[in-house]
């Protein structure tokens, strides 16, 4: 579903070139829900910003179905960070929802029912009429996430999507996006800074070393399709894959190969 | 909204404010026997006698020290001096009695200055461009005519002059353009006439316009066209110092007829004339008394055009 | 109800009493510029009689709504291109600042030379005033649209064309509206200005008469009744202002 063939980006900064990623390879299959997590600075963003077609790189390729990524894909949606500026506060939730579908050449009707959906599923049913910004934290980031999923995509993009949410809410959205993946067979890249998020959610993480950043390593996740906030979390089979992750990130930070 | 509300009723009050001239106290400070008057003028060939005569010495010798202020136009003059800001100032007749009609308490000390009353030989004339259709007077009928004000001195002569000339001058269609920019106005084809006095009508001349009608020579005989007042106030608090000013004045009047060079190097010294226009233009007349009659005829005319709210008393106004 | 009856003293309060203290301070006034205020309003139903009104104050508003209108529609178009547009921004930005620098009155002989001395150059000279707010707020706020937002309408592909009217230009709204006002009040400033020049009718052109003609109370009634004016179209302004930005409003007093 997604190929990265080694695909690099350097930076220019006063005349001088910094290489923020210098190759990673990695497949993603279809229908697969895996997890990228790096030392600070490692790069997370930039890798998803140039899946997602924002950003071009200066060596290598994304492919997306075996096309390469030379802007945004078709049937990608992506869930930034910063829920509160990526809504649009003039529109309200349902048309945020909406916008996406505008130019799939759906009827009204079609649309109209998508978003009830989405919004179904993610548990703000009949928010249609609210404004964004009359939502807290977590609920807004719920409607990037229902506007993603009535898109309809094939591949999903997170960036971080839970960084900037309370500890509660962000075992809620956790939770909500397992249970979206595993009914709607979207491929999911999920990028974060959190290990214990990444081992719960993944089946498997990739581990990206300190820049010039290559794939360190790759952890598969045994862990069973259904997951327990507090069983899982709290399971021998947890720790040690945590452990092992934490490891990796501790030997890229500290330089070693 | 209530701000901008507030904010928008207050601004327009302070427009109000400042757009009334404010009261100053006049400036008569006795110097020893000298008397400082201020003086509102516009810096036209007009006013050259003025700034002859303080160059001769005419005030001086009658204890007079002058100082000259410039303004744009009579508009701000009539209004300083009113206010007493200005002791004396310069304005045209028809102006004048505008004012005094309206209650203002001007009276003139001293002539200003008068047409040539020689036809094709004046400071001012209706000038069109070369390739005009317009030949004469009449012809403006159906015109637009470019004059510095409206409701003045301008229009009402040039009413006089379609008159004369046997044409209808109530659908003259008279615009505002200020003298300076008669001459591009002129040439853009913009309005089809315009009144210009010197040195604008010089300019147009050497742009190739010529004159079709004479309307200060059209309206009387030696009309006069613009003289020195000061309030009733001043003369009636100091009527000394008035008729030392209108002396001096006549005598200045006096060295300008007699002195037409003198007039035009000194033009050179307050207005931004160039040598050219200056020794090729047309002087006014200065003779050292105002004509009555013309200026009753003035009335006259600024009554049948209705420019005046009451009638004007030409006695009150005559020194 | 008691709401809208508090809302509509607060906002008549202040006008009442200076109009009060106005008119008892003048009241024995024997002053030729600053007649009584009694006088003026007298002379207000005099003057601007319902020929006025046609023949003056009509084509005055009119020509200020053509050179407003024709100013919000370029100062929006070309904002939105030059904002947008990241070279056109750096190449056009020392003209526009420079332009925006020189005060329209000093511009109005010259753009008489081009546009003559009829409607044309009234309305040119209020454009000439007007366009640089506009443009200049217009350029402001599409350039500071959230690069996130811009990111999202990437991501989705939603094309420029929606782009543009679905994400940049409610997103701009806030900063355009704020020029649009600043040029409604220069407007109202330059209508009259531009008949100061050559003009053969309108509400400036009438006081500006006034002055000439020492009709002094007439004068007072028509900057009285031009006050009125711009007070009206500030409140009509204000309400367009609550109608389209009202998200704005309420967002920010609801996050706050």
């Amino acid at each position: 579903m997604l190929e990265v063939a080694g695909i690099g980006r350097d930076y220019r900064v006063d005349g001088e070139v910094h290489t923020a990623i210098d190759a990673l390879t990695f497949q993603v299959a279809e229908g697969e829900l895996v997890c990228v997590v790096g030392p600070s600075g490692c790069g997370k963003t930039t890798l998803l910003r140039m899946c997602a077609g924002l950003l071009a790189p200066t060596r290598g390729a994304a492919l997306v179905d075996g096309r390469e990524v030379d802007g945004p894909p078709e049937d990608t949606a992506v869930v930034f960070q910063e829920y509160g500026r990526s809504l649009f506060p003039w529109m309200r939730v349902g048309a945020n929802v909406e916008l996406p579908l505008k130019r799939l050449g759906l009827t009204r009707a079609q649309r109209r029912e998508r978003v009830a959906e989405a919004l179904r599923l993610v548990d703000l049913e009949g928010k249609e009429r609210v404004w964004p910004w009359q939502l807290s934290g977590g609920m807004q980031q719920r409607v990037a996430i229902a506007r993603a999923i009535a898109f309809r995509p094939r591949l999903l993009l997170m960036d971080e999507p839970f960084a900037a949410v309370d500890a509660q809410t962000r075992a809620d959205l956790e939770d909500l996006i397992r249970d979206l993946w595993a009914r709607l067979g979207i491929t999911v890249v999920f990028i974060t800074h959190d290990i214990d998020e990444s081992v719960y959610l993944g089946q498997r993480v990739l581990v990206l070393s300190s820049p010039p950043t290559t794939l360190r390593a790759e952890v598969h996740i045994g862990l069973g399709p259904e997951r327990d906030q507090l069983e899982t979390r709290s399971s021998p089979a947890f720790a040690k894959l945590r452990g092992q992750v934490w490891a990796e990130i501790q030997a890229a930070k500290r330089g070693e190969t | 909204m209530r701000r901008q509300l507030a904010h928008a009723s207050m601004s327009a009050l302070a427009i109000a404010m400042v757009a009334a001239t404010a009261a100053c106290g006049g400036d008569e400070s006795d110097d020893g026997g000298v008397d400082t008057v201020s003086v509102g003028v516009i810096p036209i060939v007009d006013v050259a006698p003025v700034y002859l005569g303080i160059e001769q010495g005419f005030f001086e010798a009658r204890d007079i020290e002058v100082e000259l202020t410039e303004a744009q136009g009579g508009a701000a003059i009539v209004p300083g001096v009113a206010a007493q800001e200005f002791d004396f100032g310069f304005s045209n007749i028809t102006s004048l009695l505008l004012a005094q009609s309206s209650g203002l308490p001007v009276e003139i000390v001293a002539n200003g200055v008068a047409s040539t009353g020689v036809e094709g030989e004046d400071f001012g004339a209706v000038m069109v461009p070369a390739d005009s259709p317009i030949q004469t007077a009449a012809d403006l009928a159906t015109a637009t005519v470019a004059v510095n004000t409206l409701n003045n001195i301008g229009d009402t002569t040039i009413r006089e002059s379609v008159r004369l000339d046997g044409g209808d001058p109530s659908d003259i269609g008279f615009t505002e353009v200020a003298f300076p920019d008669m001459p591009a106005q002129l040439s853009a084809g913009n309005v089809d006439a315009a009144w210009a006095v010197e040195p604008f009508k010089s300019m147009i001349e050497a742009e190739g316009g010529r004159p079709v009608a004479w309307n200060y020579v059209d309206a009387a005989p030696d009309l006069t066209v613009a003289a020195y007042f000061t309030t009733s106030q001043l003369s009636q608090e100091d009527p000394d110092l008035v008729e030392r000013f209108s002396e001096a004045i006549a005598e200045s009047l006096q060295y300008a007829t007699d002195n037409p060079d003198a007039v035009r190097d000194i033009l050179g010294t307050y207005t931004d004339i160039n040598p050219d226009i200056r020794a090729a233009l047309t002087l006014p007349a200065f003779p050292a008394e105002v004509n009555r009659d013309s200026v009753e005829r003035l009335a006259e005319l600024g009554e049948a055009d209705g420019i005046f709210e009451n009638p004007p008393d030409v006695d009150a106004l005559l020194p | 109800m008691i709401v809208l009856v508090r809302k509509a003293l607060l906002v008549l309060g202040l006008p009442s009493v200076l109009f009060a203290l106005w008119w008892f301070a003048s009241a024995g006034s024997t002053s030729f510029y600053f007649p009584p205020l009694s006088e003026i309003v007298a002379e207000f139903g005099e003057t601007w009689t319902a020929e006025r009104w046609r023949e003056d104050v009509l084509p005055s508003v009119a020509r200020l709504g053509a050179g407003y209108a024709a100013s919000c529609a370029a100062g929006v178009a070309l904002g939105l291109l030059i904002g947008r547009v990241r070279w056109l921004f750096h190449a056009t930005e020392p003209v526009l600042e420079f332009a925006r620098a020189v005060p329209p009155p000093v511009l109005v002989p010259v753009i008489m030379l081009f546009a003559g001395i009829g409607d044309g150059m009234k309305v040119a000279v209020i454009i000439s005033g007007c366009l640089w707010p506009i443009l200049l707020n217009t350029v402001a706020g599409v350039r500071s649209v959230d690069p996130v937002q811009l990111d999202t309408a990437a991501a989705y592909r939603l094309g420029r064309f929606r782009t543009l009217t679905a994400i940049v230009l409610p997103g701009a709204s806030p900063r355009i509206v704020t020029g649009m006002r600043q040029a409604l009040a220069i407007g109202v400033i330059l209508m009259v200005i531009s008949e100061m020049f050559a003009a053969q009718s309108g509400l400036g052109f009438a006081i500006v008469q006034f002055q000439r003609s020492y009709a002094i109370p007439a004068m007072w009634s028509g900057i009285l009744l031009l006050g009125c004016l711009g007070a009206a179209l500030a409140a009509v302004f204000a309400c367009v202002d609550r109608a389209v930005l009202h998200w704005y409003h309420r967002q920010r007093t609801e996050e706050a």
